[in-house]
């Protein structure tokens, strides 16, 4: 039983209380200018807004498609989905066309962020607090958060990001040790393979996975 | 000078044993006859499956096998069960069984604690238990988490770890999931020593069982939007997992020093 509660009980799960909060959330959405870190805030400070809205989306107790949606254009607006998906795809970026790269980096943002809201640990009632944040290298940062859900054990999200022309984005997230760009990297490459090498199949088909 | 430490990358280790790590490493080091016999057991099984040619993954042939059963068995047998459990259960009851099911796991986490010389959590476990078994009704309730004495479990395959053992190969077990040598070892390890087994009369034996059942099917149930995602529509399901455990056990047993922080600019210039 210990592996299988390693997938079940304690590493990550989502049950969502969705009805309550719903109103509310749809309400508050909106009122957070959909921008990313400015020059002045603190990596700190731009976790905590990322959190809220976050939470928002997921208490807002509308349709799973719908909130998959807002969470591809919160990704599109504070991650760095860019270097997310050149570092994921690996050498193949290199001999993509322009056009290619622009089509794999939506189809992407789409697959992420379909698979994260039912992978990604949040639960009903709880929250996340900010623990510690640190400079990791130039530009770079590491914002991390621990979870406090009621009946559920405490787990860590670190959220790695990085400042790109005075804008904060996210460009990784480890989830009690588990580094989603690793993860991503050895999967889309896998996924990639399947499909003879063929990039233009695999846009085609990330739209329906996750 | 402590026997218990933790090196300067914050990972625990025991004095004693700190040089084990450097020696060529073994499968199993001498630890012991309930370990010896569990590593026996596990190696068993090891030699039982055939070598793939990929050296991170040489039992991939027979891991795959494994996998695919155990989706099977979780589409036609836990997922079904588990919704049922959760449909006819209230959410407290199901709340109680797994406080319960966490409480008869403390003596042989307190039995790991020592095995590990880490004397602190063992009278913190102790502690805890005395408290939930007695207040907690028996363990239904974590009276003594709510008295700010927090639990922290740990299992044979960590003491392994800490004696020094590599975790050997990446294991898929039948009904059980991910593992590895040294956790597939210690899993079994855990159940062919768990103090409360010498305890408990026959009846209560079963009772435990029964408990240990339900939870395992309550956290299917909890979980259930993230496994059926992980487990069922996912063509990658046998990597991810994979890459899952083996994370994210590292990342339990070593701490903050396995978490990689991948250089945003070292693929800048593609």
């Amino acid at each position: 039983m210990n592996s299988m509660k390693f997938i079940g009980g304690e590493t990550a799960s989502i049950t969502r209380r969705r009805a309550m909060v719903g109103a509310l959330a749809a309400a508050l959405i909106p009122s957070y200018s959909l921008q990313a870190g400015s020059a002045e805030e603190t990596p700190e400070v731009f976790i905590g807004k990322v959190i809220g809205l976050i939470e928002g989306l997921l208490n807002s107790g509308q349709d799973e498609g719908v909130i998959s949606g807002q969470l591809e254009e919160v990704l599109s607006q504070f991650a760095a989905t860019q270097i997310i998906a050149r570092t994921t795809l690996g050498p193949p970026w290199r001999s993509a066309t322009e056009s290619q790269r622009d089509d794999f980096v939506q189809a992407f943002r789409k697959y992420l962020a379909r698979k994260y809201l039912k992978r990604l640990p949040w639960y009903g009632e709880g929250r996340y607090e900010i623990v510690e944040s640190r400079e990791v290298n130039d530009r770079t940062y590491e914002v991390i958060s621990l979870s406090h859900f009621s009946g559920q054990n405490s787990y860590e999200l670190r959220w790695h990001v990085v400042r790109l022309s005075d804008e904060l984005l996210i460009f990784n997230l480890v989830i009690d040790g588990v580094n989603m760009l690793r993860v991503e990297q050895s999967l889309i490459r896998n996924m990639l393979r399947k499909r003879n090498n063929d990039l233009d199949v695999l846009i085609g088909d990330l739209g329906g996975i996750g | 000078m402590p026997i218990r430490s933790v090196d300067m990358m914050g990972r625990k280790k025991l004095g004693l044993f700190l040089n084990a790590k450097r020696r060529q490493p073994k499968l199993c080091d001498p630890i012991g006859r309930a370990e010896t016999l569990a590593c026996a057991l596990a190696l068993a099984i090891c030699s039982s499956l055939s070598v793939a040619a990929d050296e991170s993954d040489p039992f991939e042939v027979n891991n795959r096998f494994f996998h695919n059963s155990n989706i099977t068995i979780d589409q036609f047998v836990y997922r079904p069960v588990a919704h049922a459990y959760g449909a006819v259960t209230p959410g407290v009851f199901r709340q109680g069984v797994s406080n319960m099911s966490s409480n008869l796991s403390v003596p042989g986490i307190v039995l790991n604690n020592l095995l590990q010389l880490d004397v602190d959590s063992a009278l913190i476990n102790t502690a805890r238990f005395a408290i939930n078994t007695t207040l907690g009704i028996g363990g239904l309730l974590d009276v003594a988490t709510g008295l700010g004495m927090q639990g922290q479990t740990t299992d044979f395959g960590e003491t392994l770890y800490t004696y020094g053992v590599s975790s050997g190969p990446y294991l898929v077990l039948p009904l059980i999931g991910p593992s590895n040598a040294r956790d597939a070892a210690g899993t079994l390890a855990g159940l062919a020593f768990n103090p409360v087994n010498r305890v408990l009369s026959r009846d209560a034996l079963a009772g435990a069982a029964l408990v240990k059942g339900l939870d395992f099917l309550g956290a299917r149930y909890r979980n259930s939007e993230f496994l059926d995602s992980l487990l069922h529509d996912n063509e990658e399901s046998y990597t991810e997992i994979k890459l899952y455990f083996e994370q994210n056990r590292q990342y339990r047993l070593e701490g903050a020093y396995s978490v990689e922080f991948i250089d945003p600019f070292g693929v800048y210039d593609e």
